[in-house]
């Protein structure tokens, strides 16, 4: 140490050091819990910009008449948004979060192929860029609705490259997320630490798996209708400008991948609030096996309801009685897996913070959009309601709600495990309030706009439909921002000091208990674990409880406790 | 002793992802907008498939052993072959859902032109049986 450079030089030259060297990090990285993040933090980029395209949609439509938007604009908001949100946000969402958290979960030293999970990450960030740089080329954006229907969405009526690009993004983004669900089902499969079985696996990772199952049979027939429609815009091929059957072949394939896609969006946040049921409740999730069971179901049958979306396409009646059936046999492990939820609730020590509220209003709004989705399956009531507001209603207290409030939960429960840091959990529940009473004051008008069309750009005076939604974009303009606030509110924690405690919740599930042994070199089996899973309340009251607890498989626990041995100790991180 | 959960962290980085993604996102923007755009982009999607290959070859990103694993009911699969056996199910999907594509346009269309009205024949078995005698060179390969 001859020669001591300038102290205030050193920090410079080593600030930009840093810095070229995390940018250089971010930009090669395959590290799961990097590419994690990366995942989430785009997913909120996309979020703000669709949520954007929203809050312009309720802009035009507050007054009746309104100029704000002209027809072809609006129906450029009205398409990006929808592709955005579902395709771009939700589901990519749920992947980020499933990046960082399933390998530690399992106790995975990463996913199966890391450098195909960073592929599919860059090539989600870019189809996405390529999305919405549609907006700038010349001729507009897709302006079909994210449905894209046929023949609409063929060259004679959308002969604008920026249709072209959209198809080829929505490709780009099949792809992407062929090659997540490849690198899931196999880390998940193939990957798991010593311990972690079959029955064993946590909830969060059960529901990311049957995700992942859904999305590699329900993104197939997508790409294969878009490969189908690329040939007919760039070859001249009529497989959708034909007018025998062209528009009900892409409704086949588009709905085929439709239909399954609600769940690809729902699944990742039930298993978000089960695991955060299970922390704040002190509870093991109710009948975990037949939970299991019911994601099964659900993915099995979800194969069998996409003609649901077609009844108003003139298909024949038998056709309309299956698909009835099948939707109505959809809902039942559904509501089991709703219920099994709420049941963990029962006799539990509640704890009402942050994470914990976001989960009951997404239970709320399961409960309404699945009840006014349910009744769409007689197909009488879909003629009625067919293409008009109640289903935008139906649809958006599915995705919008549940899912979103649910992914929040998740940001916020993993926040502590991500960052190391604490939100402010006061300002949380502010936020969570605002957002939730604003949700409703935009959503729930919808429900009695049952004449009004979907997708028009604007209404008569004559036609009454002005106080109502001019109801719902007040709505609109609190959960909004309430929402930007929410996440604000994560992004602001990130100037606190690092916290000590590595479990605050002091949640049981092996993301947060599995541990490293230093010696070894190796993740701890999860045997030796133990307090993952045992139960946090040894049972005494009845037989029947007793029986529960056997039935989940933690019946070794339960006689520790009977014969007065010590039960492992959970408080493990505490002295740490 | 065992922290809790918190192992060091392996970090390998490659530019192979990102350079493949703005290699695909060039050539589909190229489609879309003008072609040379779509042959650069091609060019460096092509350029990373053989670095990655490459990388491949020199068993850069060979996985770390993973000493404790729960594999049931998969051990006698390398997590490879188990990655192709997923991928291939996602292909079945595609193809199959391209053939019904095909009936059900066959199927709704008033009139279907004959094979020979458009197609020549022999052409079509030649290259039939070229695609499938080069599958059954790859199979020799493989037992021989």
């Amino acid at each position: 140490m001859a020669h001591q450079p300038k102290r205030h030089k050193l920090i410079s030259d080593r600030r930009i050091e840093i810095i070229v060297f995390s940018i250089q990090e971010w930009l090669t990285t395959t590290n799961h819990k990097q590419v994690g993040i990366l995942y989430i933090v785009t997913a909120i980029f996309f979020m703000a910009v669709a949520g954007m395209f929203g809050e312009m949609m309720r802009a035009q439509l507050a007054q009746p008449m309104n100029n704000f938007l002209d027809p072809f604009a609006y129906d450029q908001t009205v398409t990006l948004h929808g592709l955005l949100m579902i395709l771009w946000v939700l589901t990519p969402l749920g992947a980020g979060l499933a990046n960082y958290i399933v390998p530690l979960q399992i106790g995975a030293k990463d996913l199966a192929f890391p450098r195909m999970n960073a592929t599919s990450y860059w090539t989600y960030l870019f189809s996405g860029v390529l999305l919405v740089s549609t907006v700038f080329l010349p001729g507009g954006g897709p302006n079909t609705g994210w449905t894209l229907y046929a023949p609409l969405n063929t060259i004679e009526f959308t002969s604008q490259p920026g249709m072209t690009l959209a198809v080829l993004a929505i490709l780009m983004l099949a792809v992407s997320i062929t090659m997540s669900s490849i690198n899931f089902i196999t880390t998940i499969a193939r990957n798991r630490t010593k311990g972690v079985t079959w029955k064993r696996l946590p909830i969060f990772t059960w529901a990311i798996l049957f995700t992942m199952v859904l999305a590699l049979f329900a993104f197939p027939p997508l790409a294969a209708g878009l490969l189908l429609l690329i040939s007919d815009r760039f070859l001249g091929t009529v497989f959708f400008s034909s007018t025998q059957g062209g528009g009900i072949l892409w409704d086949q394939l588009f709905w085929f991948f439709g239909h399954p896609e609600v769940y690809i969006v729902v699944f990742p946040a039930l298993g978000i609030i089960a695991e955060v049921f299970q922390t704040f409740a002190k509870k093991t999730l109710f009948s975990r096996s037949a939970f299991i069971v019911e994601f099964a179901a659900v993915t099995f049958l979800s194969a069998g309801v996409w003609m649901h979306h077609m009844f108003t396409t003139g298909v024949n009646y038998s056709v309309l009685q299956t698909f009835s059936f099948t939707t109505l046999a959809i809902s039942v492990p559904f509501e089991g897996i709703v219920i099994a939820l709420v049941l963990t609730l029962y006799k539990g020590r509640i704890q009402l913070n942050t994470p914990m509220l976001f989960c009951f209003a997404a239970i709320f709004t399961v409960t309404l959009g699945g009840v006014t989705g349910v009744l769409q399956a007689f197909p009488v009531l879909d003629y009625a309601f067919n293409g008009t507001y109640w289903i935008v209603g139906h649809f958006h207290y599915v995705m919008a709600g549940t899912t979103l409030f649910a992914l929040l939960a998740g940001l916020y429960y993993w926040w502590p495990k991500i960052t190391k840091r604490k939100y402010s959990e006061k300002f949380g529940v502010i936020t969570f309030a605002i957002s939730f009473v604003g949700f409703n004051i935009l959503y729930f008008p919808y429900f009695f706009l049952l004449d009004m069309p979907r997708r028009i750009s604007t209404y008569t005076v004559a036609s009454g439909f002005a106080n109502l939604n001019l109801i719902a974009t007040i709505g609109a303009y609190i959960f909004g921002p309430a929402a930007a606030l929410a996440v604000l509110n994560l992004v602001v924690s990130l100037r606190k000091p690092v916290s000590a405690e590595s479990n605050p919740w002091e949640a049981r599930e092996m993301e947060w208990t599995l541990s490293y042994n230093d010696k070894a070199a190796e993740i701890q089996p999860a045997d030796s674990v133990g307090a993952a899973f045992d139960p946090p309340d040894p049972p005494k009251e009845t037989w029947s409880s007793r029986w529960y607890w056997c039935r989940t498989g933690l019946c070794k626990s339960v006689e520790a406790h009977d014969s007065g041995r010590e039960a492992p100790s959970t408080k493990k991180t505490g002295e740490a | 002793m065992t922290e809790n959960y918190e192992r060091p962290e392996e970090r390998k980085s490659s530019f192979t992802p990102l350079l493949l993604a703005i290699g695909v996102a060039l050539f589909f923007l190229g489609l879309a907008i003008n072609f040379p755009l779509a042959m650069g982009g091609l060019a460096i999607s092509a350029f990373t498939l053989l670095k990655i290959f490459k990388d491949n070859v020199e068993e850069k990103f060979a996985d770390f052993k993973e000493s404790l694993e729960e594999r049931w009911p998969l051990e006698f699969l390398k997590k490879e072959k188990l990655g192709v056996w997923v991928f291939l199910m996602s292909e079945i999907l595609i193809f199959g859902s391209l053939i019904v594509a095909y009936a059900y346009v066959r199927l709704s269309s008033s009139s279907w032109p004959i094979a020979s009205q458009i197609h020549d024949v022999t052409i079509g078995m030649v290259n039939t049986i070229i695609l499938l005698t080069s599958s059954l060179a790859i199979v020799y390969g493989f037992t021989l």
